[in-house]
């Protein structure tokens, strides 16, 4: 016994000599005997400080609300190793974790052996620092003094630690090329905003803040409760942004996790309190947006937690991340896909084990491509925290390897939020930063692609004899074409006469395949539609709105055919004597008159027209262009014509209703004088295909 | 000579009294026989008088000369050959041509008229009756390294590079300190990417004749293509110090500074070949390159200007220019300028375009 108390004693001793070798003073009245008042008052902040962060299990510390108070006490005695460790663990665990560092190495400092932890701690601030080398020698430390049988966990923290460090600085030698730009006012203020989506022409933007104002109002760790904001963007600038619903803020937590790509349907992550959080959606419609609606049984989960979803551009799989059971660990990205005839999300399934890790797998945003994934990881080559990567699904169904998108877009910390526009040049994230409007902001990444190298001239006198300089030869660089191979269709559904905003459906259908993709909506309000075409297929597009005849368009896309904006206003016209439209969608071999596989979609379509208006009768026509001779163009615009009323007769139309005629090349949309004028090859191809066409006019009702 | 033309007239001479049988005849041709010896020595007298003023630079005194000499002898070969030199000096390359053709009508065996006759002819861009003239002088004397020289120079300018350097060769064989032959071989072995060879036959030119800054640019060339960036310098350096004016070598070590990331090197080198030659497009379009890399984005906008305004079908510029207005963010102006560049061929520049300005 004797023994063991002198050891203690001794302990003691050492310890207190070599706190006061290094300059700890301890929170002690013993080292203030001169000045009790300040002292009391300073232990008052200091314990007021701590009882906010050393909370009992089951609560939250508040770390932000922690800092001034004890920060007051720090300010009387700068030299407790404990206060300035103490101080380390709220910075690092606030929005601005970049102090840390100093109050971690103050404590060590002070105090070597203040923590047992002390080491992780500089290396993490260190790595925030983007210091991975001084952070890989703290780890060590920190690693090589724990004991593996009894500290399995930690080691293994460390151990990832190690690893992030190590992408750290791989990442570092390769940043990529980036413009970061804050939103600005109209979307950032002093207080969070974060999880922004886009609508995949960036004319719309849906975000989260805890701003002043909320509707629940109620403050919560020194922030507000989630509320979601909207704002548009007009000519090139972001309007002022508001809360986007009454329908949809509540009391509680309401906040942004995935938009449609033509901004018509939001998904919302809700927590009632009933269940742990989860997956909510709300479409546009004529009075705004709907009353939230839950996404379902086979989404959301009693015991799961669910925070965040995306919809391909399709609007057929939904991918959302869940911590449900049989995932490859923590939080992982899952897919389900729309069943037509359950009208109802389907069965969940882990979306792959080459994304999803053993850490958290969160922020999942599909690209209107229908192929290009991106997600925030804690797992793969993090550089620490969570990364943004991205991957690509390929034909078979399996993904590439997941990308880390770098840095400086990835930083050492927590990178989530991520969205990308259409063209595939900008992205959108949350971050906070110095020059920010405070706490996390929403910026604008716009990403240059591979340096673009500038090209010189050299030039020697090559021949002794021959005084000229000869140039050199330069080969051209090759280029990385980074970019999204997609086209983008939008404008405004009008009625042709008044020019009014009409509420329509668009029907998008793979001509190859002779199937419909999907059935669109045009927004209720502005008549405005969008829909992105991912490259790669013959897309035929319908706009249908009742008491109109239909509007149809083709676009065939070629796949790596690139980023395409088309901006189209559809003019509906009405079911009248007279009225004609060109069948963008019949399509016959060249020079011949069999219909093709690939016009069936539209066929159907007037053959339906025609069945729900018994009593109209129409002229199909067929249109050239001008090349080839024009007796020719005649005859075979003749047979075309003939070939679809032969088809609508077989399907039951009478004849009597329809009539052929051909004009070979005399009722050309676009003149050959024009098409002369015209450039590129390719406009050039695209008037003569503008003048090749099927049409059809009412001839009586 | 004297002697050879004394011979050359003797021997004509002699022809002629051979067909002499009568003595009176004789008689009568021994006068004239001595009339003919003294046009022959008045005839040597002015010609001799005319290489003197060749030797003296004085063309047209040459050339009167050669005129009394020819008007008393007018099948006087050298004179003619000579007063054809003459002319050629003064750049009055028909006449110069001329004369070497008659000198080829007197005596078709006259290897160095074919060879004149192809500095004519070369003169005048006809390159491939040039080869010819050349390879007809080879064919007549294998002797002379000039003319495998000229022919090699030649299958240089149509770009048979391979047929040059066996040209070259068979000059250096015949003069092993032919500096112009190693320094052109060189350059054929360049074109041919064969660049150890090049930088080797380049070392050999300024080791034969260490005053030729031509030869030592194009060692530094080669050495820069073969990514050697130091010695390129070091070689460049060598250059500009036998010939202050090079503005070649100033803008070609700016190249390989710029390769070395040495940008402000670079930007100092493309300046001083502006200073040299101030409508210097390439040294400005390549400043604004260096300008790039160091981010001055607004002053390499400005440079590429400058590169326009001397050339306005300098696509590189356009390029260059563009990437600049990029990044300073404006993308109507960098687009604009991908778009002109791609008009002239510059295939990446449209890749950019299209790749950025359709946002």
């Amino acid at each position: 016994m004797k023994k063991i108390i002198l050891t203690f004693l001794m302990a003691c001793f050492v310890n207190i000599s070599l706190s006061q070798k290094n300059g700890d003073v301890p929170f002690e009245k013993e080292f203030f005997k001169e000045n009790k008042a300040e002292f009391k008052e300073a232990k008052k902040w200091l314990q007021e400080g701590l009882a906010l962060v050393d909370v009992p299990d089951g609560f939250y510390p508040n770390y932000k609300a922690a800092i001034p108070l004890l920060k007051r006490a720090y300010a009387f005695n700068p030299k407790s190793a404990d206060l300035c460790f103490k101080l380390g663990i709220c910075e690092i665990n606030s929005s601005y974790k970049f102090d840390a560092l100093h109050f971690f190495q103050e404590a060590y400092h002070l105090k070597p052996n203040v923590d047992r932890m002390i080491h992780y701690y500089i290396g993490f601030s260190k790595q925030l620092h983007y210091a991975f080398d001084e952070a890989l020698y703290e780890y060590k430390l920190y690693r090589n003094a724990l004991n593996p049988a009894t500290d399995a966990s930690k080691v293994s923290e460390v151990t990832k630690r190690i690893m992030e460090c190590e992408s750290g600085i791989q990442l570092l030698e390769e940043p990529v090329r980036v413009w970061i730009d804050n939103l600005g006012s109209e979307i950032n203020g002093k207080y969070p905003e974060y999880a922004g989506v886009i609508s995949a022409d960036e004319s719309l933007i849906i975000y989260t803040s805890r701003r002043e104002g909320s509707t629940g109002e109620e403050v919560v760790n020194g922030s507000y409760m989630e509320d979601i904001y909207i704002s548009n963007k007009v000519g090139g600038k972001w309007m002022q942004s508001v809360g986007i619903s009454d329908r949809i803020n509540t009391k509680n937590h309401d906040a942004t996790v995935g938009l449609s790509n033509d901004g018509q349907m939001l998904f919302t992550y809700y927590d009632s309190g009933k269940n742990r959080g989860d997956l909510f959606y709300s479409t546009k419609e004529i009075d705004g947006w709907s009353k939230l609606e839950d996404l379902g049984k086979n989404i959301n989960n009693k015991d799961t937690w669910e925070t965040g979803a995306s919809i391909s551009f399709d609007k057929k799989t939904l991918y959302f991340v869940s911590d449900r059971e049989g995932g490859k660990g923590k939080r992982d990205i899952w897919k389900s896909n729309w069943d037509e005839e359950k009208s109802r999300w389907g069965e969940a399934t882990n979306l792959s084990a080459t994304i999803n890790t053993a850490y958290d797998e969160v922020g999942i945003f599909v690209h209107p491509d229908g192929k290009t994934f991106y997600f925030s990881s804690g797992g793969h080559n993090s550089m620490g925290g969570f990364d943004i990567f991205k991957t690509t699904l390929n034909d078979d169904g399996t993904f590439e390897t997941p990308e880390n998108i770098g840095f400086p877009v990835n930083t050492p910390d927590d990178d989530v939020h991520f969205v990308m526009a259409g063209n595939g040049r900008h992205g959108y994230y949350s971050s906070f930063k110095a020059d920010g409007y405070g706490e996390k902001d929403i910026y604008l990444i716009t990403f240059l692609g591979e340096e673009k190298i500038p090209l010189m001239n050299a030039e020697d006198n090559l021949l002794a004899m021959v005084a000229k300089p000869v140039t050199e030869k330069v080969v051209m660089p090759k280029v990385e074409v980074q970019q999204s191979n997609l086209a983008i269709l939008k404008g405004v559904i009008r009625d042709e006469k008044t020019q009014k905003p009409l509420m329509s459906s668009l029907e998008l259908v793979d001509n190859s395949l002779g199937v419909i993709i999907q059935t669109f909506k045009s927004d209720p309000v502005s008549g405005r539609y969008l829909v992105s075409l991912p490259s790669g297929k013959n897309y035929g597009i319908a706009v249908k709105s009742n008491g109109y005849l239909f509007h149809s368009e083709n676009f065939d896309l070629p796949k790596a055919s690139g980023y395409r904006e088309y901006e189209k206003n559809v003019d509906l016209k009405k079911i009248e004597v007279g009225k004609a439209i060109v069948l963008r969608n019949i399509f016959f071999d060249l020079d011949k008159y069999t219909l093709r596989t690939e016009s069936k979609t539209e066929l159907e379509r007037l053959n339906k027209l025609l069945i729900e208006n018994p009593t109209l009768k129409i002229e199909l026509s067929g249109h050239t262009d001008t090349r080839g001779s024009s007796s020719h163009n005649k005859t075979l615009s003749e047979n075309r014509a003939k070939a679809v009323v032969e088809y609508l007769k077989k399907k039951g139309i009478s004849g009597s209703r329809l009539i052929s005629a051909g004009y070979g090349e005399e009722k050309t949309i676009v003149s050959d004088a024009d098409i002369a004028k015209m450039i590129s090859k390719e406009d050039k191809e695209e008037g003569h295909q503008q003048n090749r066409r099927t049409e059809f006019k009412i001839l009586s009702k | 000579m004297r002697a050879i033309i004394s011979i050359f007239f003797l021997a004509i001479f002699c022809g002629t009294s051979l067909a002499q049988e009568d003595d009176l005849q004789a008689k009568k041709d021994s006068l004239i026989q001595n009339d003919s010896l003294f046009q022959i020595a008045e005839a040597e007298r002015h010609y001799n008088l005319g290489v003197s003023f060749m030797q003296q630079n004085d063309n047209s005194g040459a050339i009167a000369e050669f005129n009394q000499a020819l008007s008393i002898m007018p099948n006087f070969a050298v004179a003619k050959f000579n007063r054809g030199m003459a002319y050629f000096s003064m750049n009055q390359n028909d006449k110069a041509k001329g004369d070497f053709i008659q000198v080829l009508e007197m005596d078709s065996t006259y290897h160095q008229a074919h060879f004149q006759i192809g500095l004519v002819q070369m003169k005048n861009n006809q390159m491939e009756q040039a080869f010819a003239s050349y390879s007809e002088a080879i064919a007549l004397n294998k002797k002379q390294a000039k003319y495998f020289y000229y022919r090699g120079m030649l299958r240089f300018q149509q770009n048979e590079f391979k047929e040059a350097i066996i040209d070259y060769d068979r000059a250096i064989m015949l003069k092993r300190d032919y500096a112009y032959a190693y320094n052109d071989r060189g350059s054929a072995k360049r074109k041919l990417n064969n660049l150890e060879g090049a930088v080797a036959d380049y070392v050999l030119a300024v080791k034969s004749n260490p005053g030729l800054a031509f030869a030592y640019n194009n060692l530094g060339s080669a050495k820069r293509q073969q990514k050697d960036y130091d010695g390129a310098i070091s070689e460049y350096n060598q250059a500009i110090r036998l010939k202050k004016e090079y503005y070649v070598a100033f803008n070609n070590r700016g190249m390989a500074k710029y390769a070395n990331k040495d940008y402000e090197g670079a930007v100092s080198d493309f300046t001083e070949a502006i200073k040299i030659k101030e409508d210097y497009a390439f040294a400005l379009n390549n400043r604004a390159s260096a300008k790039i890399r160091l981010e001055k984005y607004k002053s390499a906008i400005i440079d590429c200007d400058a590169a326009i305004k001397l050339d306005p079908s300098y696509g590189y510029a356009f390029y260059n220019r563009g990437i600049a207005n990029e990044m300073t963010r404006d993308l109507d102006a960098a687009c604009s300028d991908w778009e002109k560049a791609a008009s002239m061929g510059i295939e990446i520049a449209g890749e950019y375009k299209r790749i950025t300005c359709n946002q």
